[in-house]
């Protein structure tokens, strides 16, 4: 079988005659030039009501090495580029990262632009010493309903954000934002954190910052029944099919105007120190639309 | 009853310090079970020998790797990538007006990384599991799929990030891998009914899946679909249950390179909850919601008294071949052996009972 063995190396197939299992070599984790740095990345990124976003972004090179460097740089699944750069030398180069998008227009959309830079095929040695990359809604948008990594937002008529960074490896940035009349800002909180046995309160803050009122808000949240117990209105444990469970609360808000902000809060047990761990998001939906994600609640020690 | 301390039990007793002792030279390691990242400091010294020693020597691994005419040795070996999942051996000569004593004692020495292979999927709805005995690690991790391989590298990318690490060092560490794959699923995925599962895979083109029991998600499909905006009831980027987090979390350690007898899914008795047994801090232990360390000390969880395991190698997962055996084989802390003395329980996971 060595022989066997060996040839599937050199091919990159290995078959194991005993099993008829098929094997085949993965890509290695590797990273690319240790002195070929990105000192900046600029640009901006125009979010579309029905359509994937627009982009125009920069990358600036440097070579801070004692050689000459020729390769690619470029965003992974996206944009490219052979550079050549000769040693000290720093250079700027326009690439197209991949983007994704999925929605409907007029309604709740997501786009997600990779902005993990790739060089030679491999992730960065360096992290990015600075990122500065504008990003605008469509006409008439309300402000983006959740954004990873977060974004610094300009308060406005219509808001503007800024994906800002020194020193960070550079990653997808997912957005999702709505054209519908209605979104529903939420934030959520716990009551204490960090979490001892005992009883907490979950604190959920709303806020409509879409154009029209918001009727018949279902708002749900869920917790873990190991970590939590949770009785009387709103609360249902949930037995899953065969080996999960979960511990459900839901409450509908008749209506909640343009501009208008309340919070609700429910209370639970926690039935030990819960910590090391993030929350789920709580949601709320209206007219069977996404209407709003809360922040996932990390609890510390 | 005999009691006869070994070397591990006298390593515990002294709180991770590994001795080994008696009419002969003494060898004092710094880890009892260090893995394949971290150096290996041997402290040798005369011990119990009698008469004048005149020559000390230390053997690692087959070779002499120092020797003194002073009464102690102090030697830094490793990291030792070439060992994966075997044993060290290491040996002390004593030279003395009495002839020669020498003392052995071996390191298991534990590098899951560097494993780039994958068993190709064969399930019959386009490699994906079409039945309960075809829900395989390969049909069910899915490293065929690019998908998987990019959210292993956002890992890494954001563990990076949020420890002020880089790149390089992550991928060094086998224990880092496990933290930044334990840490993205917990920052990405949220949990999610398989009534609901079921239904977001039909709406977004898979009605065909029909994995039989329990519908576990494909790693690959989480990435992509179970996020997906068109049900109001994504309120993440990755949905799924007790075994789509832990699918997802195998499945982005494979791709990371880590070898699969290192990473398990596991699953309670009487099922209850599926999770996942990752080698770490040269141990196996839980990784569930969370991050890695939320599971290393003693908790209340009644979930979690691991028993049925399955991998990219044993199973299948479902009901009909649920399988102790594979886990209890695999899994023995410290990897590699019983060296701790105890059978295997689900209890061996714990850093208080396994540091």
């Amino acid at each position: 079988m060595n022989w066997l063995r060996m040839m599937g190396c050199l091919v990159g197939v290995i078959v194991s005659a005993s099993t008829l299992a098929v094997e085949q070599k993965i890509s290695t984790m590797d990273v690319g030039p240790a002195d070929i740095i990105i000192t900046h990345m600029e640009g901006r990124i125009a979010l579309q009501d029905g359509a994937a976003p627009t982009t125009d972004i920069t990358l600036t090179i440097t070579n801070s090495s004692e050689k000459n460097f020729t390769g690619t740089i470029g965003f992974r699944g996206g944009d490219s580029q052979p550079i050549t750069l000769a040693r000290g030398n720093t250079a700027t180069i326009a690439v197209a990262p991949d983007v994704q998008y999925r929605g409907e227009r007029g309604h709740i959309q997501k786009a997600a632009i990779d902005l993990t830079i790739l060089m030679d095929g491999d992730l960065p040695q360096n992290a990015v010493e600075s990122v500065n990359v504008a990003v605008s809604l469509p006409d008439g948008g309300s402000p983006l309903m959740k954004a990873t990594p977060p974004l610094i937002e300009n308060e406005g008529a219509v808001p503007s954000y800024i994906l800002f960074s020194r020193g960070q490896y550079t990653s997808p940035l997912t957005m999702l934002y709505t054209m519908a009349p209605v979104n529903v800002r939420i934030h959520k909180t716990l009551m204490p954190n960090p979490i001892k046995e005992g009883p907490v309160t979950v604190s959920l803050t709303l806020t409509n910052v879409g154009k029209e009122t918001a009727k018949g808000l279902i708002i749900k949240d869920s917790l873990d029944p190991r970590d939590f117990s949770g009785e009387g209105e709103g609360f249902t444990l949930y037995q899953g099919e065969v080996n999960d469970q979960r511990l459900l609360w839901e409450h509908t808000l008749e209506s909640l105007g343009a501009g208008e902000k309340t919070t609700i809060s429910y209370e639970v047990i926690a039935n030990g120190a819960v910590h090391d761990v993030a929350l789920d998001a709580a949601s709320v939906i209206v007219d069977q639309e996404l209407a709003g994600i809360s922040n996932k609640v990390w609890l510390h020690k | 009853m005999n009691f006869k301390p070994t070397a591990g039990l006298i390593g515990m007793l002294l709180g991770g310090v590994s001795i080994l002792s008696g009419c002969s030279p003494s060898v004092q390691t710094n880890l009892i079970h260090p893995d394949a990242d971290k150096s290996i400091v041997f402290n040798t010294s005369k011990g119990s020998v009698k008469g004048n020693v005149s020559l000390l020597e230390l053997e690692v691994g087959g070779s002499i790797v120092a020797s003194t005419s002073a009464s102690s040795l102090e030697y830094t070996g490793g990291p030792y990538p070439i060992f994966s999942n075997m044993m060290l051996p290491y040996k002390v000569y004593a030279h003395s007006n009495y002839g020669v004593k020498t003392n052995t004692g071996s390191l298991y020495i534990a590098n899951a990384k560097g494993h780039y292979r994958y068993t190709v999927a064969s399930g019959s709805n386009n490699g994906y599991p079409n039945s309960t005995a075809e829900q395989t690690g390969p049909n069910l991790y899915r490293l065929d799929k690019a998908v998987v391989r990019t959210h292993a590298q956002n890992a890494v990318i954001e563990y990076a990030n949020a420890r002020g690490l880089t790149t390089t060092q992550v991928l060094a560490t086998a224990d880092h891998m496990v933290e930044a794959v334990a840490r993205y699923v917990s920052q990405h995925m949220s949990w999610r009914s398989d009534e609901l599962n079921r239904q977001v895979f039909a709406d977004n083109g898979y009605e065909s899946y029909s994995p039989g029991w329990d519908f576990p998600q494909p790693a690959d499909l989480t990435l992509t679909i179970s996020g997906a905006l068109n049900n109001v009831s994504s309120s993440d980027d990755f949905m799924g249950d007790g075994e789509d987090h832990a699918i997802l979390r195998a499945a982005l350690l494979h791709a990371l390179g880590f070898a699969p007898w290192a990473i398990w899914n596991v699953i309670d008795s009487p099922v209850s909850h599926e999770y996942n047994v990752v080698l770490y801090q040269g141990a196996f232990r839980l990784m569930d919601y969370g991050t890695i360390d939320r599971w290393l000390k003693t908790h209340t969880w009644d979930a979690h008294q691991s028993y049925f395991g399955w991998n990219a190698e044993h199973g299948p997962r479902g009901t009909a071949d649920l399988n102790h055996d594979y886990l209890k084989d695999n899994t023995h802390n410290y990897p590699g052996g019983r060296s701790n003395g105890n059978t295997w329980s689900y209890q061996g996971y714990y850093q208080d009972v396994a540091p």
